[in-house]
């Protein structure tokens, strides 16, 4: 890099960094590819920064001495600057997952060489998320821009969007200090664009910026600049004629778009081809237009010029315009190429805002392909490729985890988990500063997910593959259908497959209402929304009029394939739902009322649970009863409980109340139980899903250290407005996070490793206290690898969130549960009652009692479902008294006698509406081994 | 302003004809004041538990006897939650002890009194017997 000022003395570089560069520099002069040579330099980059970019400049003098011509070090030299101008400007170079540090402190490293980039090491730093140790806000400000003297840095980073439209600008300061030491003319053209882009500009203030940036252009010497001024001024028009096509000005519309195209006149580089086609599509009045678009989308994806980036973004657009043309074949072969590159972004991505955005787009295009294969009649390959958008993250931990290093990777996702916890644990070794000076500099946090990072690049991607659609209807049974939902913009679609259909499903059905619909119906509509009446602890009355027509519009869909299986003698259905579906208990359905009905959450699940081995019912179970303490009828589902297993001759042990501790029922896991039955409080959390937990008893030991921390009652200046957030950290105990929270607030205090103790203040009382046995907690453990059958008998341990983007990935309790080896879960859909709850484990568990051999759990859960449904009052009292004897625990049995006092004023069936009997489901290999049968 | 006990209205001056001798709960906290609604459900609803024979319960506090509570009236006052956070109205709260109901009795033979239940038993200071003001009541171990 050619510095500005002769006076500045370059930094000092070591003989061994400089040995170091020089091997880098060699392996870009030998790259035989492009794309070996952008490798080479990326590398080199996150590596060393400028300093790599000195180096070459110093080898391209040296050889230039001897050669007198322009030699491979001058244009690696001017390669590298572009790869360092867009890294800068914020273009990820490598799959690293400690890049965006690294770029942090080159942009430091470059603005304590010269002032002139203490503006673009303010982009930079603008650029982290909020919360990040590195977003320091004195240092932006320190760093401001000059251009940016009027702009007033936000303090709560809440409109920061004059700031992003600058950080996100790609080369445009960067081009006028990196390319070269820039004249006048060069310094004013930059100048200009900085104000296009950064300022809001009317149409009138956009034509005399840009006339004056093209006066300016003519004497400008570096492209970079010059483009970066064509590529803003465009992107500007193009943004005031969207607007202006908002308000109907269709005449204003068309006349930016015509500026846009004149600013791109002669850029034949497929940015300009982007926006041209960006522009003709959006604009499109007519299938040749859109047509026309389709084709310049499709010049930037075949374009080996195009960055990364900008082609998957091209051919997203271009499938988009693909499908309004009808023309499938070519939607599919634009998208399929590229599929693993968007797969890759999403299952690497870091951050809530990456795993958005790339989820966003992997699913998208997962469900573009699938369209197109549906609509080409290429069956077996939609089937595929649909799956191949389900669970992927999932699925990819399950597999890392699975292999030879699964222990490692636990442990480094405990470590990040411990990190994020506030915990100091021992960093990874932190690297020479010589042979890689940026990642010497990089934060714990960083370091440990990219440790986490470097296990996967190792895994063998074909793994995650999902099943053929032979392989899937292979593993039915003879008398089995497996119904396939794929919700879209336009419709939802059910294929319905019988056991040996290999090209096509036996019988599709496509139902009128969109994904968005569903998505109202079951979780965002304001009123009469499933997932809303849950939150809002409405009667049950209320959920369950809900909950019908829920079940009545996923009724509607689903009959006419229901129909069908039944003309084709079929008595058991797998669904295999998609994103919203997973919360609509298809079991209920009026339709499939004759089918025995099971769900899994994936083709590659349902293939696994088929072929895996059956776990066997263990000699030694765990029963964890009523740790908070409230539910009165706990003791007698525990007791119903160990009575059926020790029919089987299984041994319980119970934790109790105040003794059901995280501590205790680890150390009972760890001890060789191997059933675990959980009879208490749980909560799915929408927001935070890893936050999903189970209640267990706090520890006295860790409450006698902070029971400062939750006192009985809050003082009136924590009564629940916005102030009360907060979070803040108690040396030796751990972090405190305060939030409100419906009906209350809730306080936190996370300490350990991975012990999390929650308050619930309702009026500035304290009305619950537990200690969280979350998702995250569950996921990262190593005690359930064992766990034959686990029974959450809690309120909604199933409900799991699926995610605002297209990605269809169910994350909370069941999720971990999974992911830490339990081969079979039972949970519940939604809040169940505490003595129906036991009462309906009273059913379960007699039935199980009277089971022998290889026990299909879905069958088992569907004949108890039925006979709860169809229970008669006297049916009912009798088993409630059979409940109430087993129990010892008087309270336990007064609350027995309650319920059966109000039966006679219930219907004759009591349990018959779905609320009260279709809360619970099976999850995982649905089969569990009772007695001596082989498997 | 009513300073009745919550539970006044719902006692009655004697138990049910023909019912079997009641026993007692003592409805006081650890500092002598009567216990609210939740933890005293747990009193009554353990009294009862233990004995499906039990019609009614003699209810006393600070030595009093307020009235005698029926087993339907008991009833009444369970409430039946869910499995869900917040539907609690008696967890093992800090700063708030936890009256898990104890069992102690009279020691004079015979005492009518008997089965007694209580939230709190202090050995300094044990409560006294409602039939035998003099005699203070023993610790039940289970």
């Amino acid at each position: 890099l050619k510095r500005r000022s002769a006076k500045r003395v370059p930094p000092a570089v070591s003989d061994t960094e400089w040995l170091v560069q020089v091997a880098h520099a060699e392996r870009a002069a030998r790259a035989a590819t492009s794309d070996d040579l952008y490798a080479a330099l990326a590398d080199a980059a996150v590596t060393f920064g400028h300093r790599f970019g000195l180096a070459l400049e110093s080898l391209a003098k040296t050889a230039g001495r001897e050669e007198q011509t322009e030699n491979p070090y001058t244009v690696l030299t001017r390669a590298f600057q572009l790869v360092f101008a867009s890294w800068l400007s914020g273009q990820r170079l490598t799959p690293r997952a400690d890049e965006r540090e690294r770029r942090v402190e080159a942009a430091l490293a470059l603005a304590a060489d010269d002032p002139i980039f203490a503006p673009l090491a303010a982009n930079v730093l603008l650029h982290l998320p909020a919360g990040h140790p590195k977003r320091d806000l004195a240092l932006i400000s320190g760093l401001r821009p000059t251009g940016m003297s009027s702009l007033t840095l936000p303090e709560t980073f809440r409109d920061l969007r004059p700031w992003q439209r600058v950080a996100r600008s790609p080369g445009m300061i960067l081009g006028a200090f990196i390319a070269g030491t820039p004249d006048r003319a060069d310094e004013q053209l930059a100048q200009i664009t900085f104000s296009i882009a950064s300022v809001d500009l009317d149409e009138s203030s956009l034509a005399r910026h840009v006339r004056r940036g093209t006066v300016a252009e003519r004497n400008a010497r570096h492209y970079v600049i010059r483009l970066d001024f064509r590529l803003r001024s465009a992107r500007r028009y193009f943004e005031l004629a969207v607007e202006a096509g908002r308000q109907g000005d269709e005449d204003g519309a068309r006349r930016l778009v015509s500026h846009m195209s004149a600013m791109l006149e002669d850029l034949a580089i497929p940015d300009a081809v982007l926006m041209l086609g960006e522009a003709l599509s959006h604009f499109a009045q007519d299938f040749e237009s859109l047509r026309r678009a389709a084709g310049m989308f499709a010049a930037v994806v075949e374009s080996s010029t195009a960055a990364r980036e900008l082609r998957l973004t091209a051919a997203r657009k271009e499938a988009a315009a693909r499908r309004i043309l009808l023309d499938f074949e070519r939607m599919y072969q634009v998208l399929r190429p590229l599929l693993p590159a968007y797969e890759v972004d999403y299952l690497t991505a870091l951050d809530e805002d990456e795993l958005d955005a790339a989820g966003r787009a992997f699913g998208e295009v997962v469900l573009a392909l699938t369209y197109a294969c549906v609509r080409l009649n290429r069956w077996a390959e939609a089937a595929e490729l649909f799956e191949r958008g389900k669970c992927s993250r999932l699925r990819y931990r399950a597999q890392l985890r699975a292999n030879y290093y699964g222990d490692t990777v636990i442990e480094r996702e405990a470590e990040l988990s411990a990190f994020r916890r506030g915990l100091t644990l021992a960093a990874p070794p932190v690297p020479n500063s010589e042979v890689d000076p940026l990642g010497s500099r990089v934060g714990t946090e960083a370091a440990l997910l990219e440790a986490n990072r470097r296990l996967r690049t190792e895994f063998p991607s074909e793994v995650l593959a999902p099943p053929s659609l032979r392989a899937l209807t292979g593993v039915m049974y003879a008398d089995e259908g497996v119904i396939v939902l794929i919700a879209n913009s336009t419709s939802t679609l059910v294929a319905g497959f019988l056991a040996g259909d290999v090209t096509s499903p036996t019988v599709v059905s496509v139902g009128e209402m969109t994904d968005a619909e569903w998505l109202d119906l079951l979780a965002q509509g304001r009123r009469g929304t499933w997932l809303a009446s849950l939150r809002t602890h409405r009667s049950s009355n209320d959920s369950n009029d809900t909950l019908e027509r829920v079940l009545a519009a996923a009724n509607h869909l689903i009959y006419p394939v229901a129909r069908r299986f039944e003309a084709e003698n079929i008595h058991r259905v797998t669904i295999l739902p998609h994103r919203w579906f997973h919360v609509v208990p298809f079991w209920a359905l009026p339709s499939l009322s004759s089918f025995l009905v099971e769900t899994a959450i994936t083709a590659a699940d349902f293939v696994e649970a088929r072929t895996r081995s059956v776990p066997r019912l263990p000699s030694r179970a765990l029963v964890v009863a009523n740790p908070a303490g409230d539910l009165r009828a706990a003791d007698a589902e525990a007791a119903t409980v160990e009575a059926s297993l020790k029919r089987h001759g299984v041994a319980s042990q119970r934790l109790a109340g105040l003794g059901a501790t995280e501590t205790a029922l680890l150390n009972e896991l760890r001890d060789g139980a191997a059933l675990l039955h959980f009879c208490g409080h749980g909560r799915s959390d929408f927001d935070h899903p890893e936050r999903s937990a189970l209640f267990l008893a706090p520890d006295p030991s860790v409450l006698s250290r902070s029971g400062h921390v939750f006192p009985a009652v809050l003082p009136a200046n924590a009564t629940g407005d916005a102030s009360d957030d907060a979070s803040y950290v108690i040396d030796g105990l751990g972090r405190v996070v305060q939030k409100r929270i419906v009906g209350g607030l809730e306080r936190t205090l996370e300490h350990g490793k991975s012990g999390t103790i929650s308050a619930w203040y309702a009026d500035r009382r304290c009305v619950s206290l537990a200690e969280l046995w979350t998702a995250a907690d569950i996921s990262i453990s190593r005690e359930l690898s064992g766990v034959a059958l686990a029974v959450l008998s809690a309120c909604e341990s199933g409900l799991e969130r699926i995610g605002e983007s297209n990605i269809d990935e169910p994350v909370g309790l069941l999720a971990a549960m999974r992911l830490a080896g339990v081969a079979n879960t039972i949970a519940t859909l939604w809040p169940v009652g505490d003595v129906e709850g036991a009462l309906f484990m009273h059913e379960f568990y007699a039935a199980l009692g009277q089971c022998e051999g290889v026990v299909d759990l879905h069958g088992l859960l569907n004949d108890v479902r039925v006979r709860f449904r169809t229970m008669s009052r006297d049916a009912a009292l009798e088993s409630i008294s059979a409940l109430r004897d087993m129990a010892s625990d008087p309270i336990a049995r007064f609350v027995l006698e309650r319920f059966r006092e109000q039966l006679p004023n219930r219907p004759a069936q009591p349990f018959a509406k779905p609320y009260a009997w279709a809360a619970f489901f099976v999850s995982g290999v649905g089969k569990l081994i009772i007695g001596d049968s082989m498997t | 302003m009513n300073d009745q006990p919550w539970i006044t209205e719902r006692l009655a001056q004697a138990p049910p004809l023909g019912a079997p001798a009641p026993g007692t709960v003592i409805l006081n906290d650890s500092k002598g004041e009567i216990l609210d609604e939740g933890a005293a459900t747990d009193l009554f609803a353990a009294y009862f538990g233990s004995d499906d024979t039990q019609m009614a319960v003699r209810v006393v506090a600070s030595g009093d006897t307020l009235g005698y509570l029926s087993r339907t009236q008991a009833l009444d006052l369970i409430e039946l939650s869910s499995r869900g956070l917040g539907e609690s109205i008696a967890q093992f709260l800090p700063g708030m002890s936890t009256y898990a109901p104890i069992s102690l009795r009279c020691p004079i033979g015979g005492c009518p009194a008997n089965p007694i239940v209580a939230a709190t038993f202090d050995v300094m200071y044990p409560p006294r017997c409602p039939e035998h003001p003099s005699q203070p009541l023993e610790f039940v171990r289970s």
